[in-house]
């Protein structure tokens, strides 16, 4: 599966400003990045506006404005405010960090399949989180180290397979299906022993929800998604560049690759795991939105930032049909990214079997 | 000698477990009657008779149905859990559970056969969709495919309502704990009919294993012999679930574990998966009983374990070629 690599067709603009002191502060921008970063962003605040909007009193994009500037009445402005602005704004941040995680794991792995879900960062960090769940409790810290624990030890496990290059591209997608099935199962051994309300509480939480997210509880993981993903993309976005171009280009060019991809997996994992004991596994996302990006900017340089406005997007989009494809019925939005991430590897496999390149 | 390793898993799970009475008091139990032991007889015949006959079913059909797709499809990773048919099973259940119509076991036979058939179709066609073979890489990215979304429907309606997730979570897990012989009785029939096909089938797909020309060239009705497969692996593997549960990896190992002793002729891996599955599901069960003392595991959790490492042994050793 090779991603389009259209370096030609990336244009870039390398502004010179010149600024006072007869210095001059210049910089490259792809245009086309840029471009279709802000196309993302536009559309994920519709879909987020949207969101606001439905429910089951429907407010107008007008009234949803008034209410986020202050001037609405106090039952729009709970609901809009109040209710379904903080579910809204995890979908998008939850969404961008899904992103970001993938686009990291993709890069270390140099795989497109790369990503925490079908490699077992996802069912590691679902598996130990359950666990806590159900025997210590349901508070964020508590949630949160498990998920956070057991996301790591995957990556350690992962790791120790990966010498001597054990693991390397297809090998990587099977040894995730072998560490899925021990994690997965030794799950629902957990709900199937533990009592059936702490039971279908860890189950509804295994099935990765928004639902009921309030700033008090999600507000932590968004504020350390949200700085994760701000100095990844400062401390790492070029020397993942650089990593992209291989193992030993990036070590003439002075990339340190072992070093990148020890910062950039421990990102990856910081990332899926404070989502993952926000909201559950949420998965897919950050298999899809690596694509999604780097197809849309058809370059192959840094893909971080695309992959989280795609992320957010997605996560976005796929939150708005979880609460509303059905109507009167919410479903976690953690089926809605499964089923349809599942479809996507779907179309991408059909994709790949007319090229016959699998 | 496989009969033998049989023979002793077999005691080892009559005997084996929270109680363990001497296998010789479970022999003269099981021979002697009610009268001399009331005790170990109960224990014997009640309990562990019933589980170690359907973890004996369940591995047959679980081996042969593994023996069967990796030839067909000529691909070693080829396993029903990881080709997403215990997924499109586990999916008809509990559509069964949640309408309400399947109120025991031996209904959900039906649905867990719908559900493998469906699903095996779906990820070989999935699988041969453009040009080119179909390569183990696809065929193993179509099963997480299918899995996956047959699995996320599968969670929406295990949250629909207390009643079914109750009824699911002990079915989801895998296991020969519990069951007696009337659920074994409903799923026998399928079994020993797609073990019949399996075996008339053998050597037809010997010939298929070297490609579809040099089969045609030879005579054998090709079409014919890739129906009765998958009719074969549905039934197998239908039948398994519905009594058991999703069990992963027997399907896999067992058949890799064969050919090592007698090498690729499907006339003799089958049959000897006939045996050697059961005594690998017949140990692991009783293993599973006696490993967290107090608490039994689910013979699924113990099968995912042991499957798991044998996964990564085998694409680390480069048994399978992934391009």
């Amino acid at each position: 599966m090779d991603v389009p690599a259209a370096a030609a067709r990336r244009r870039t603009l390398a502004p010179r400003v010149p600024v006072p002191g007869g210095r001059v502060l210049s910089g490259r921008v792809a245009v086309r990045s840029a471009l279709v970063c802000a196309v993302l962003l536009l559309l994920t605040t519709a879909v987020t506006g949207v969101a606001l909007g439905l429910g089951e009193i429907v407010y107008s994009p007008a009234e949803v404005l008034a209410a986020l500037a202050g001037r609405a009445s106090g039952a729009a402005e709970l609901f809009v405010v109040g209710w379904r602005l903080p579910r809204a704004v995890a979908a998008v941040v939850f969404g961008a960090m899904l992103g970001v995680s993938g686009a990291l794991f993709q890069t270390v792995t140099r795989n497109p399949l790369g990503s925490p879900d079908i490699i077992g960062f996802t069912a590691g960090s679902s598996l130990a989180g359950t666990a806590a769940i159900l025997l210590v409790g349901s508070g964020f810290a508590v949630v949160a180290g498990g998920a956070l624990a057991g996301g790591l030890a995957v990556a350690v496990v992962m790791v120790l397979l990966s010498r001597g290059g054990g693991v390397a591209g297809f090998r990587l997608v099977i040894a995730g299906i072998a560490l899925n099935a021990m994690l997965l199962s030794t799950e629902s051994w957990l709900v199937l022993i533990a009592d059936l309300d702490a039971a279908r509480a860890a189950a509804l939480w295994g099935a990765g929800t928004l639902n009921g997210a309030d700033f008090g509880y999600v507000g932590w993981a968004m504020a350390l998604g949200g700085a994760a993903i701000v100095l990844t993309v400062l401390l790492l976005g070029q020397r993942l560049d650089l990593l992209d171009m291989g193992e030993d280009t990036s070590s003439a060019l002075g990339g340190r690759p072992a070093r990148t991809r020890l910062y950039a997996v421990g990102a990856g994992v910081l990332l899926v795991a404070l989502v993952t004991a926000a909201a559950g596994p949420i998965a897919f996302v950050a298999l899809a939105a690596p694509h999604i990006g780097r197809r849309l900017t058809a370059g192959t340089g840094n893909a971080l930032i695309p992959a989280a406005c795609s992320g957010a997007f997605l996560l976005a989009a796929a939150d708005l049909a979880a609460q509303h494809l059905v109507p009167g019925r919410t479903y976690p939005v953690g089926v809605v990214t499964v089923v349809g991430g599942g479809l996507y590897l779907m179309t991408l496999i059909v994709r790949e079997n007319r090229r016959a390149t699998l | 000698m496989l009969s033998v390793v049989l023979g002793l898993a077999v005691l080892a799970s009559l005997t084996i477990g929270a109680e363990t009475p001497s296998p010789l008091r479970v022999l003269t139990a099981a021979v002697t009657g009610w009268d001399t032991d009331p005790e170990a007889w109960t224990l014997v015949v009640h309990y562990r008779i019933p589980r170690t006959l359907v973890a004996i079913a369940v591995g047959a059909a679980l081996g042969i149905a593994g023996a069967m797709i990796q030839a067909y499809t000529r691909n070693p990773l080829a396993d029903p859990g990881i080709l997403g048919v215990n997924a499109g099973a586990a999916l008809a259940v509990i559509v069964a559970i949640g309408f309400g119509l399947a109120p025991g076991t031996a209904y959900l036979v039906w649905p867990a056969l719908l559900g493998a058939l469906l699903a095996t179709f779906a990820v070989l066609l999935l699988s041969a969709t453009g040009r080119g073979p179909i390569t183990p890489v696809r065929m193993t990215l179509a099963g997480v495919a299918l899995a996956a979304v047959l699995g996320g429907i599968t969670t929406t309606i295990r949250l629909s309502d207390p009643v079914t997730f109750e009824r699911f979570r002990s079915w989801a897990v895998g296991s020969v704990a519990g069951r007696d012989v009337s659920d074994l009785a409903a799923v026998l029939p399928f079994v020993v009919a797609g073990v019949l096909v399996a075996v008339s089938l053998a050597r037809p797909l010997n010939a298929v294993a070297m490609g579809e020309d040099v089969a045609r060239s030879l005579g054998v009705g090709v079409l014919r012999a890739r129906l009765g497969t998958v009719g074969s692996v549905a039934l197998l593997v239908g039948a398994a679930t519905a009594v058991a549960g999703p069990i992963g990896f027997v399907g896999l190992m067992v058949p890799h574990a064969v050919r090592l002793l007698v090498g690729n002729e499907q006339t003799r891996v089958v049959p000897l998966s006939v045996l050697a599955a059961p005594c690998l599901l017949v140990l692991t069960d009783t293993v599973s009983r006696v490993l967290v003392p107090g608490r039994e595991i689910p013979v699924g959790v113990v099968t995912a374990f042991v499957g798991g490492p044998v996964l990564l042994w085998l694409i680390r050793s480069r048994q399978v070629n992934t391009q």
